[in-house]
């Protein structure tokens, strides 16, 4: 359960397509959702609705070919969709970690499984130049505000031509223009300002690290020189420890620089036993295909956690796996989420899955959120007909009347359909579910549902006999399982 | 093995065993993928194999449906032995010669013992009979071994016989419907490709019986044309179920004809599957990890763990009352969807160093009527206590 109501990232009306030769394929579209600090997010849906897009869009990996036409997706009180690459390096690894469906494609096959872990530690490890960095960050955010503004200018008045030209309107041309340059040469003087502040802040940054980094060198080196001295008129027998220490040392003053190549195998064997790889110091010499599929997906664990990430985002983890591997897996995530304060978002499609992870459940469809709220409102009181198809198209230890299968195909999304992109699969289908997009409609507080069934002028639908025999069935069960503790 | 049912057997496994040999010499490694499984299956019950990743469920399949040559074991189908293993009997040959060498290096080393230190006569005497007891020895290893060498041909004969007209009758589904499929294969060429291995040679035939087929796999006649990078994974593992039934099978192996498809196809598939079954009278083995889907499907269900198979029962029987350890541990990590039960669900883990089989050796035991374990004696009678 979340501990707190801090919302931890927020998303809104993202908006996500992908150019293709036959148009732009719509594949996320106006998604809204909060995730809360501490909680398990499951985002469930067929394959192609849209989820791993919007993972991916909050990673900051979509595909080359990708379009966000718009939204905001909030982290840290900064738009991730905004923010420039090499920012974006800082988050993306660092506080955002992500797990990916096939551990054998996300794995190298020809490095070594070491190498793969403390890669991305080593490269990140440069703690001299990142410290120059953070020094000179407001300097820079500054000028660089300023130089996105007047860019931003000039890209407006484009398009604002553009359009013009496209409506076949007549505006006065030059006088935009000369408005626009007189906005922009208003910044200008600023802008050289900022530029001079943020070459001066990355001086003194650079005079600052290198005096602090002289400073350490200097009192490592007379403690190496003392320990020296020592050495020189030491026993025999002493001289070895004396000699240890002194490589001790100089290890010491290398990690203050960067993080070694050892400081990271020893950060890499330190999280491989954490996420449960028996002999981690064997193990980390060996290669991806000397392992099976569960400690598979613990190596690709274990890289997404060496940098301390806070938000974790597992996108189909378990799907490759069978069921005593995904339940030590799902075990493994959940330990983690509670031993490091982890805020998870679990794309799936297993429906048991989601029930043994997720607090809050977000249901797609066709690139939209159809339903969305605590994992109990929408597995005993699920309100769109989508949820109730797929929680029927499941077979489980108890169901023996024939399956209910979804009828026809996900709609083409190079052409969205104009209402409900369900309306043609539901047998509950309202007239205006082919016209017009349902709105949100509230269940509770934390439950909302898209569809028109739930408008107070719609007719009563109740869910299909299946999922009602189910959700009876499910309360037997856990009175059943309740008593069993009683008894214990 | 008892029946459960009062049908004959369709196909009985006895003993089989598929081992894999990697490396010579020193790095010689012997993967006993399949190790001593005998089970029936019973005309027009699915049986569901079920068993983590790894446990030679799909290696048993491949074996049944002679994709592989067993080490060891028969496989009957229909009444007749269709393969059984030359390797195991080879071994067992070679293991009766060993064993007489020995016992005969043991009368000689006896001998010189003896000898040493009596006189002519006695030592006359001790030779003689040590000869006669050598050469009752040897009798003995050449019987033995000339009646398990006069199965060996006949096993042989058995095996490499391939009857088309028994062996159609059984066919195989395979787990992924991408890589199944030859994509410069039209579909129609695909289906008929069985039937013309069959010896069906003409065209009109062929064209029908494909069309047909894709009408009873809920596909359409026109599709015949299309090749199989058109269709969905749901449409083209129904290409692979026609594939499948164009020669009219009687037995189906399905190897996890699901695993790789979407919830929602999911469905369809069982469906299909489901119908089939109950149209035609198909037999089907259904290999699966999903034990939800297993428990719907299926009427018996076999646990396989690491080449051996632990238990089979009922389904009803299986879920009602697990009792190997590594069943219970199976049957607990499965997720269902129901979030106020997956709170209190613990999962029981299995440690395979719990059985003590130093001694006591395990069989498969019949504890309960169709209801048989993989376990010892003294198991047994802890398993007996458990079902009351």
């Amino acid at each position: 359960m979340p501990k707190t109501d801090k919302v931890k990232l927020s998303v809104e009306h993202l908006n996500v397509s992908f150019r293709t030769p036959q148009g732009l394929v719509r594949a996320v579209r106006d998604i809204n959702f909060e995730l809360y600090e501490g909680e398990t997010l499951a985002v469930v849906g067929e394959s192609g609705s849209g989820k791993s897009v919007t993972s991916r869009a909050i990673m900051g990996i979509l595909e080359g070919n990708s379009v966000i036409d718009s939204g905001k997706i909030i982290y840290e009180e900064e738009d991730l969709l905004k923010i420039r690459e090499e920012d974006f390096h800082k988050l993306r690894g660092n506080k955002l970690g992500m797990i990916f469906q096939d551990p054998l494609s996300s794995l190298n096959p020809i490095m070594k499984i070491g190498k793969q872990i403390t890669e991305g530690m080593i490269i990140n490890g440069k703690h001299l130049k990142n410290r120059q960095k953070a020094l000179s960050h407001d300097a820079r955010r500054a000028y660089l505000n300023i130089k996105d503004a007047i860019t931003e200018e000039k890209l407006n008045l484009k398009e604002t031509l553009k359009a013009a030209k496209e409506a076949n309107e007549n505006i006065d041309k030059a006088a935009l223009k000369s408005e626009v340059s007189q906005k922009i040469n208003a910044l200008k003087p600023d802008l050289a300002a900022k530029k001079a502040a943020y070459t001066e802040a990355k001086k003194v940054a650079k005079a600052k690290v290198a005096e602090e980094w002289a400073a350490s060198k200097a009192d490592f080196n007379s403690r190496i020189q003392a320990v020296k001295e020592k050495l020189a008129v030491a026993n025999p027998d002493q001289k070895a420890a004396l000699k240890q220490e002194i490589a001790g040392l100089k290890e010491s003053l290398r990690r203050v620089k960067k993080v070694t190549a050892k400081e990271a195998q020893e950060r890499a064997i330190q999280v491989m036993t954490e996420v449960g790889i028996p002999e981690p110091e064997k193990r980390l010499k060996q290669y991806p295909f000397q392992f099976s599929g569960g400690m598979r997906q613990r190596i690709v664990i274990a890289i997404a956690l060496t940098a301390n990430p806070d938000l974790l985002i597992c996108d189909e983890p378990t799907t490759a796996l069978d069921v005593t591997i995904q339940a030590q897996i799902l075990e493994l995530i959940n330990k983690l989420k509670q031993e490091r304060d982890l805020t998870v978002i679990f794309i799936t499609h297993d429906l048991g899955v989601v029930a043994n992870m997720a607090d809050r459940v977000a249901v797609m469809y066709a690139g939209k959120i159809v339903e969305i709220g605590k994992s109990e409102e929408i597995f005993y009181n699920p309100k769109h007909p989508y949820t109730w198809a797929l929680l029927s198209s499941m077979p489980d230890l108890s169901s023996q009347e024939r399956l209910h299968s979804i009828p026809g195909t996900p709609p083409n999304m190079l052409f969205p359909p104009k209402g409900d992109a369900f309306a043609d699969r539901n047998q509950y289908a309202l007239a205006i579910d082919f016209e017009e997009h349902p709105p949100y409609f509230k269940v509770s507080d934390t439950h909302y549902a898209a569809t028109w069934l739930l408008h107070e002028s719609a007719p009563k639908v109740e869910p299909p006999k299946i999922i009602q025999d189910r959700i009876a069935q499910m309360k037997v069960r856990t009175q059943a399982q309740s008593k069993k503790e009683v008894t214990r | 093995m008892a029946q459960t049912q009062n049908t004959e057997p369709i196909l009985s496994v006895r003993h089989l065993k598929q081992h894999f040999k990697t490396g010579i010499g020193r790095g010689k490694l012997v993967v006993k993928a399949v190790d001593d499984v005998s089970f029936d299956i019973y005309k027009g019950e699915v049986f569901g194999l079920v068993g983590e990743s790894g446990c030679g469920k799909t290696t048993t399949g491949r074996t049944i449906i002679k994709l592989y040559e067993p080490t060891d074991g028969e496989v009957y189908f229909l009444g007749q032995r269709i393969s059984a293993g030359v390797v195991g009997l080879k071994d067992q040959i070679k293991e009766e010669g060993y064993k007489a060498d020995f016992e005969i290096k043991t009368i000689k080393e006896n001998l010189a013992q003896e000898m040493a230190g009596s006189d002519e006569s006695t030592k006359a005497r001790l030779q003689e009979k040590a000869n006669a007891e050598i050469q009752a020895i040897q009798e003995r290893r050449d019987a033995v071994i000339k009646t398990l060498k006069r199965d060996i041909p006949k096993r042989k004969e058995d095996s490499s016989k391939n009857e088309r007209s028994l062996l159609n009758k059984m066919q195989m589904i395979f787990q992924d419907p991408i890589a199944s499929l030859n994509p410069r294969m039209t579909v129609k060429e695909i289906i008929a490709e069985g039937l013309r291995i069959a010896g069906e040679t003409k065209e009109k035939v062929i064209l029908e019986k494909v069309h047909k087929v894709l009408e009873t796999v809920g596909l359409l006649p026109e599709h015949a044309s299309r090749y199989p990078h058109e269709f969905s994974g749901g449409q083209r593992q129904r290409i692979g179920i026609a594939r499948a039934l164009v020669v009219n099978p009687e037995f189906i192996i399905a190897d996890e004809p699901i695993s790789a498809l979407d919830v929602s196809i999911q469905a369809q598939v069982i469906n299909l599957l489901n119908d089939l079954r109950r149209d035609f009278g198909i037999t089907i083995l259904f290999i699966a990890h999903d034990l939800s889907v297993v428990k719907y499907f299926a009427d018996r269900i076999g646990v396989m763990y690491y080449g051996k198979l632990v238990e089979l029962a009922d389904k009803e029987e299986l879920f009602k009352n697990p009792l190997h350890p590594y069943t219970k541990s199976l049957l607990s990590a499965v997720p269902l969807p129901d979030p106020e039960y997956e709170r209190g669900r613990q999962r029981i883990k299995y440690n395979p160093t719990m059985h003590d089989y130093s001694s006591d050796l395990p069989e498969l035991h019949e504890i309960k009527k169709g209801h048989f374990i993989y376990a010892n004696q003294a198991e047994i009678k802890a398993y007996k206590q458990e079902l009351k």
